[in-house]
């Protein structure tokens, strides 16, 4: 043993202990992070650990003092570890010159003494550091599992974690790790060819958002800034199909893709350490539908047009013009007009459908992409009478592609007036049935011929007079013998015979054999009702209508001879019981309120029997139906601004997710930059006004609009209330109201 | 000088004097005496006027200007100013006469400054918490200096919580308005709707103007934005923002009492259970037979009404044959609830007038002055009249008439009246009860509305009426409130008085957390010497943005809004000018009552040159001194 070797020894005892204080210090430090991670984020947690482990450390050392250690601490240490060295250790400290005689006699002791024992005498041992080592091991342990815990914990980063807790809920497994660098786009292109029908031009758009024609081909050319493995586009939440973009090298991507609804995607790396770049922005490709063209009928301007019959035959026929005003986003491919004609009345009557292609078309001077359609129809040509109706609509169809936006026009009607349509109607008829209104007006117009021969009668012929009259009576007569067959009477042209008629009838002829069945039963039965009292109608009705008859067998008389002057009293008389007959058979409802009787309630309610009746019932109110979605958004809302927002409002935004991504995906320019704020704050980043309100605005878009509600006031001064109004006393309390 | 100052320095001359004279060496005995003494007066003198200077501050001659904007910084009066003996700028103004000296507030200038005796105030003058400052000083202040050269909002009232359903309603004033001149004043919400009202200028007074900004969809804290423009232009005048706190209305709990069963009440029930409210009900079904129904409560059937019932709600709704088939002990606890708990009685009237079959002790809820409408002759023509009906906040009466009893109001001393129809006639009126209110209402079937698809009608109706009626909050749950200036908005650096409301001692530590930064304040809070269960404190933001103040555990919250230093600069500028004018009227006249008493008092007591005090110390002890040494050498 020297004391070079002691010197050595000493450095080693230096190192050793130096390095014991550090794991020690290092391991509390690790536990004491993984324990404050519980409490507070890392970002504080860390600094201050290290920090106050650096001051432990110094501290520790400071007391220690392990830089003082030398030859002569090592020489303590061997004498009393080892007795055998009898005290005498530090005589290998001096220069053996300087040793007296008896310390030399003593050294030779000691040295022989040191041979026989351990080679790393005064050595550290070599278990020296263990404990240390475990302690600074198992603080590592600790530490690991509080950054693993807090990284679970803390909000996903990336939206390779959002797609974690995407609406499914599925755990997506074997997920490569995310990238610790990101990439970012360096140059991003859409090429957009809008389908070969619209007319529209291939147009290069800068960046991911675009607005496109319905079934354009999309192309992407996305750049990026450093190398990247494979490149993905990925539409709505869906992450089953993603688009695989192809590499022109390790940085350009190009993709084609055929879009017809509104979509929201976004872009995924995979990168050459194989970790997923997988940014929260997303990007709308807004979808312009192609709709259907829009039709508005110029001419006829009204629903319902009336056209006057030709006066004559050989007058020119009647026409409608049609204008009608088409228009569409892109092109109109077919127009036509589709007419139906009506004929005949009541149940008689008749349609007949037919397709008419327009006359020509031009373009509408004011709208770009509308044009004026025109056509006129001939309603002689259509076969169109007096009193038929024309119906038509427009059809349109525009040029898309595979199937074409058809669209319709409403209904314009056309009608050819008949020519008894000039002459008021006398009404509904008899019991609302119109029976025989052209009968009133023949009475009215034999009044009217009338009248017009007693005024002719100064510069007619004598002869032609008789005949006009005549002719008068004739008319009178079929108007009586049509209205005698309400009242059950025969026709004239058949007459009865009767044995008494005072005419000779020939030899009895037998009874001629019955020719049906009425007859046969006739033979052996008797009818009870006559034909006469047959009809429909009551006897005050029968009674009334034969006056009527009554009057028109009167005028009739008067005009046989002649005497148009004394005709027309009955034929008026006959006009007005006709006009009585019809006013007497309309319905009369009394429009006047029902009064009953007043009741005294007092007298009559509570009086039942009531013993199955229990005497008190619960019916509780069914609770209104609450909808998570719309909670979540409240109570997301209620948590604004976010920036200290805790985990049940973060999971409050996760549920929000979908349904604004389904709002954003069907109104991507209201919702978008709420979505994009939403994805924000969930990857961890922070709120920032702008996204703040964005978020804000969109969520309060989702909701319905808020009600009134009663609120109940605030009391100003509660605790002087009370005092206050029992010191007024009971007075004013009882006092009566007003 | 104090009292007690006195006395020590006499007792201080006594001890000096009396060890003078029990020297044995009585050699010049007076004139130590005489030295000691003066000495002893010489130095208390010396201190007292020290302490005088310190103490009293009196106000000198010295002239001094504080430029407090730059506002009225280029009119003669300001122009003047600026040669005068100091000049203080406060921070922010841009206006520096030569000279010039930036002082941190109105204090500063006291402490460092005490020989000053006036003071001119050039600018929009002082903020009110900052006028205490210059008490005692003779103050000059030019106000038509001041005035706004182009309109400007003055004033902004708008409620900080707002109930979730109701309008925000922002009312305000605008200066430099001419007459005829227009504004336009649009509100935009946080929905992006927006409101837009035009203004006109009024001759010799500030426009005033009320606008309506809407309702959000939900609870939170919720910004608008308040921008004016010039009538003619598009130039921007003002463009403020608002923050309010979108809160949920605590609503009433309501009992209806019925003696049958009305659409009325089942309408009311159905949209009770809607908005989430507690309504429970009692129907008269058969002899001795009742219905209950409650919503969204634990409602149970109950045998008795006695206040033990009573105090689970806030508002009693019932008809009048309901109240006469109560029993004389119910009528007396529904009263005392009115009375003394501020219970809400409201009365849904029949046809027939009121209080004619009434007992005496139904006659405090059913003794109403009411009259049969129309013709007397004829009162079975008709059951009811339809009326369109008015409320306060309503500019029009509803486009959709109700049937109303063919009843009218007679006028009564105390009537509150509540809701009108289109001509102004009371359809329902209420009466202050002791703490509570009796309210009778005529319409007969507001359902209705809900039938025509009119349901937001019937809501509003319904949410005037039962906030109106019914038992306000006391202080059952705990709760915040801004005291000071609670309609206006909050500024950073400017004190904030915040009081808690709770029936017991706050159980936690109060704390004030900004949104923007996550910086946590600790709220000490004093009790309310004269309410003691309010506990007030008060802060200054620092920060703008959202802030919650909270009390764990309770959870009493309550979110306000601070806003940017550089908004609202118009209505701060006028607060100033408004309490500066008052401020300085009120010192000039105190100054007028009592300045020339002082300055007399002043001249009749000359105070001593501290020189010539400390010369006369030096003097007396020089002697005492070369005495005592004299006396050792003999």
């Amino acid at each position: 043993m020297t004391r070079e070797r002691m010197e050595l020894l000493a450095r080693a005892w230096r190192r050793r202990i130096t390095a014991r204080e550090v794991l020690f210090v290092a391991a509390a430090g690790c536990a004491a992070v993984a324990g404050a991670a519980f409490w507070w984020p890392l970002t504080i947690v860390l600094p201050a650990a290290f920090a106050l482990a650096a001051v432990t450390l110094l501290a520790r050392l400071a007391q220690l003092q392990p830089w003082k250690l030398g030859a002569p601490h090592v020489a303590r240490h061997l004498d009393r570890a080892f007795p055998e060295l009898e005290e005498s250790s530090e005589l290998w400290l001096r220069p053996p010159a300087a040793l007296t005689f008896v310390e030399q006699l003593q050294r030779r002791r000691v040295d022989e003494v040191a041979e026989h024992l351990d080679p790393s005498l005064g050595a550290p041992a070599r278990d020296f550091l263990r404990t240390a080592w475990i302690c600074f091991a198992a603080g590592v342990v600790l530490l690991a599992a509080a950054l693993l815990w807090s990284m679970t914990r803390s909000e996903p980063r990336g939206a390779w974690a959002v797609e974690q807790t995407s609406a499914t809920g599925d755990e997506t497994t074997q997920t490569p790790p995310l990238a610790t660098v990101s990439p970012k786009i360096e140059r991003a292109e859409l090429a957009i060819s809008p389908p070969a029908y619209t007319g529209r031009p291939e147009r290069v758009v800068s960046g991911l958002n675009a607005e496109i024609e319905e079934g354009s081909a999309v192309a992407w050319s996305i750049t990026m800034d450093r190398d990247v493995q494979e490149l993905r586009v990925r539409f709505g939440s869906r992450d089953d199909d993603p688009l695989l973009l192809r590499p022109d090298d390790n940085r350009t991507f190009r993709a084609e893709h055929t879009i017809r609804e509104t979509s929201l995607y976004s872009v995924r790396a995979l990168l050459p350490d194989q970790t997923v770049w997988a940014p929260t922005e997303l990007y709308s490709l807004k979808v312009i539908k192609d709709r259907a063209p829009g039709l508005k009928i110029l001419q006829p301007a009204a629903a319902r047009t009336e056209i006057a019959p030709p006066s004559a035959p050989e007058a020119p026929a009647p026409t409608v013009a049609v204008e009608v005003l088409i228009s569409d986003d892109y092109a109109i491919k077919d127009a036509h007009l589709i007419a139906t004609v009506a004929k005949g009345t009541g149940e008689a009557v008749k349609f007949r459908e037919q397709t008419f292609p327009f006359d020509g078309s031009e373009p509408a001077a004011q709208e770009p992409n509308a044009r004026r359609f025109v056509k006129t129809f001939d309603l002689r040509a259509l076969g169109l009478e007096p009193g038929d109706e024309l119906y038509f609509h427009v059809e349109a169809a525009d040029n898309r592609e595979p199937a074409s936006n058809r669209a319709r026009s409403e209904t314009r009607f056309i009608v050819l007036q008949g020519t008894d349509q000039s002459v008021s109607s006398p009404g509904a008829g008899v019991a609302g049935v119109n029976l025989v209104p052209q009968y009133f007006r023949s009475q009215r117009q034999i009044i009217i011929d009338t009248e017009k021969l007693i005024a002719d009668q100064p510069t007619l012929p004598a002869a032609e007079f008789r005949d006009r009259a005549n002719d008068l009576a004739i008319d009178q007569q079929l108007l009586r013998q049509r209205y005698g067959q309400f009242l059950g009477e025969e026709a004239e042209t058949h007459e009865e015979h009767s044995p008494d008629d005072g005419h000779d009838h020939g030899a009895d002829m037998p009874a001629p054999p019955p020719r049906n069945q009425e007859e046969v039963a006739a033979q052996f039965g008797h009818q009870h009702d006559t034909q006469d009292t047959a009809t429909l109608f009551d006897r005050e009705v029968k009674g009334t209508m034969r006056q009527a008859l009554a009057a028109m067998w009167e005028a009739e008389r008067f005009l046989r001879v002649a005497n148009p002057g004394e005709a027309l009293m009955p034929e008026n008389r006959a006009l007005q019981i006709l006009k009585e007959l019809q006013q007497a058979d309309r319905a009369y409802v009394q429009r006047v309120g029902f009064e009953a009787a007043p009741i005294n309630f007092s007298e009559r309610r509570l009086r039942g029997d009531v013993t199955d009746v229990p005497a008190t019932a619960l019916f509780p109110a069914p609770a209104p139906q609450s909808d998570a979605a719309e909670e979540a958004i409240r109570l997301a809302l209620r948590a604004a601004p976010w920036q200290q927002a805790e985990p049940t409002f973060l999971a409050a935004l996760r549920e929000i997710e979908p349904t604004l991504t389904a709002a954003a995906t069907r109104e991507p320019e209201v919702f978008m930059a709420g979505l994009q704020a939403l994805r924000g704050l969930l990857a961890g980043e922070a709120a920032q006004p702008q996204s703040r309100e964005d978020l804000e605005r969109a969520l309060l878009r989702i909701l319905p609009a808020a009600k009134p509600q009663p609120a109940r006031a605030r009391e100003v001064s509660p605790s002087f209330a009370k005092p206050y109004f029992d010191s007024l006393g009971r007075r004013d309390a009882t006092e009566p109201a007003g | 000088m104090s009292f007690a100052f006195i006395i020590s320095m006499s007792a201080l001359a006594l001890l000096v004097a009396w060890l003078e004279w029990r020297r044995r060496n009585a050699r010049q005995l007076g004139a130590r005496l005489v030295c000691s003494t003066m000495a002893v007066a010489a130095l208390a003198l010396l201190g007292a006027s020290r302490l005088d200077d310190e103490t009293t501050a009196r106000p000198g001659t010295t002239h001094a200007t504080l430029w407090t904007s730059d506002a009225g910084a280029d009119t003669p009066a300001a122009k003047d100013a600026s040669g005068g003996d100091l000049q203080f700028i406060l921070p922010g103004v841009l206006t520096r006469p030569a000279g010039a000296i930036t002082v941190p507030d109105v204090a500063y200038i006291r402490r460092r400054h005490p020989e000053i005796g006036s003071l001119r105030i050039v600018g929009d003058g002082l903020e009110p918490f900052d006028l205490p400052a210059v008490e005692g000083l003779k103050l000059a202040w030019d106000a038509d200096g001041s005035r706004p050269s182009r309109p400007t909002i003055t004033v902004a009232n708008f409620p900080r919580l707002l109930s979730l359903g109701d309008n925000l309603v922002v009312q305000g004033r605008i200066e430099g308005l001419a007459a005829g001149e227009k504004a336009r004043l649009v509100l935009q919400g946080p929905q992006e709707n927006a409101t837009e009202i035009t203004v006109n200028g009024r001759a010799d007074a500030p426009t005033p103007f009320e606008i309506s900004g809407g309702s959000p969809a939900a609870e939170g804290q919720f910004v608008w934005q308040l921008k004016m423009n010039a009538g003619s232009d598009t130039t921007l005048l003002a463009d403020e923002r608002i923050g309010v706190a979108v809160v949920r209305p605590m609503l009433p709990r309501v009992l209806v009492l019925e003696s049958s069963p009305r659409l009325e009440t089942s309408h009311l029930r159905r949209w009770f259970s809607e908005i989430g409210g507690a309504l429970q009900s009692r129907t008269l079904v058969g002899r001795d037979r009742y219905r209950f129904a409650a919503t969204n409560s634990s409602g149970a059937a109950f045998s008795v009404i006695d206040s033990e019932l009573l105090n689970r709600f806030d508002l009693v709704i019932a008809d009048p044959a309901a109240v006469l088939s109560l029993t004389t002990a119910e009528r007396e606890a529904v009263r005392a609830a009115i009375v003394n708990d501020g219970l809400g009685l409201l009365l849904l009237a029949g046809s027939e007038p009121l209080g004619a079959d009434a007992t005496d002790d139904a006659a405090f809820f059913l003794s109403w002055k009411t009259a049969r409408a129309g013709d007397e002759a004829a009162p079975n023509e008709t059951n009811a009249r339809a009326a369109r009906l008015r409320w306060p906040g309503l500019t029009t009466p509803l486009d959709h008439p109700v049937p109303v009893a063919p009843l009218v109001f007679e006028e009564s001393a105390g009537e509150i009246p509540l809701v009108s129809d289109s001509q102004g006639a009371p359809v329902v009126t209420s009466f202050r009860r002791g703490r509570g209110k009796i309210a009778l209402s005529l319409v007969l079937e507001s359902w209705r509305w809900r039938l025509e698809e009119q349901a937001p009608t019937f809501a509003r109706y319904w949410s005037y009426l039962l906030h109106h009626v019914a038992k306000p909050q006391t202080s059952e749950t705990p709760q915040w409130r801004i005291a000071t200036a609670a309609h206006t908005p909050i500024l950073p650096n400017q004190p904030l008085s915040l009081v808690y409301s709770a029936a017991g001692a706050p159980a936690g530590a109060a704390e004030i957390t900004s949104a923007e930064t996550g910086e946590r304040t600790v709220l000490p809070l004093a009790q309310d010497p004269t309410e003691p269960q309010n506990w007030r404190a008060t802060v200054w933001p620092r920060h703008a943005g959202w802030h919650r103040v909270t009390m764990p555990p309770e959870g009493a919250e309550m979110n306000f809004f601070v806003h940017e230093q550089h908004e609202w600069v118009s209505l701060a500028s006028a607060r100033r000018r408004v309490s500066t004018a008052a401020f300085v009227a009120r010192a000039q006249r105190k100054l007028a009552e009592l300045l020339p008493p002082a300055i007399a008092s002043q001249r009749r007591v000359p105070t001593a040159s501290p020189a010539l005090l400390f010369a006369l110390f030096l003097l007396s002890a020089g002697y005492l001194w070369v005495e005592r040494r004299r006396g050792a050498n003999v």
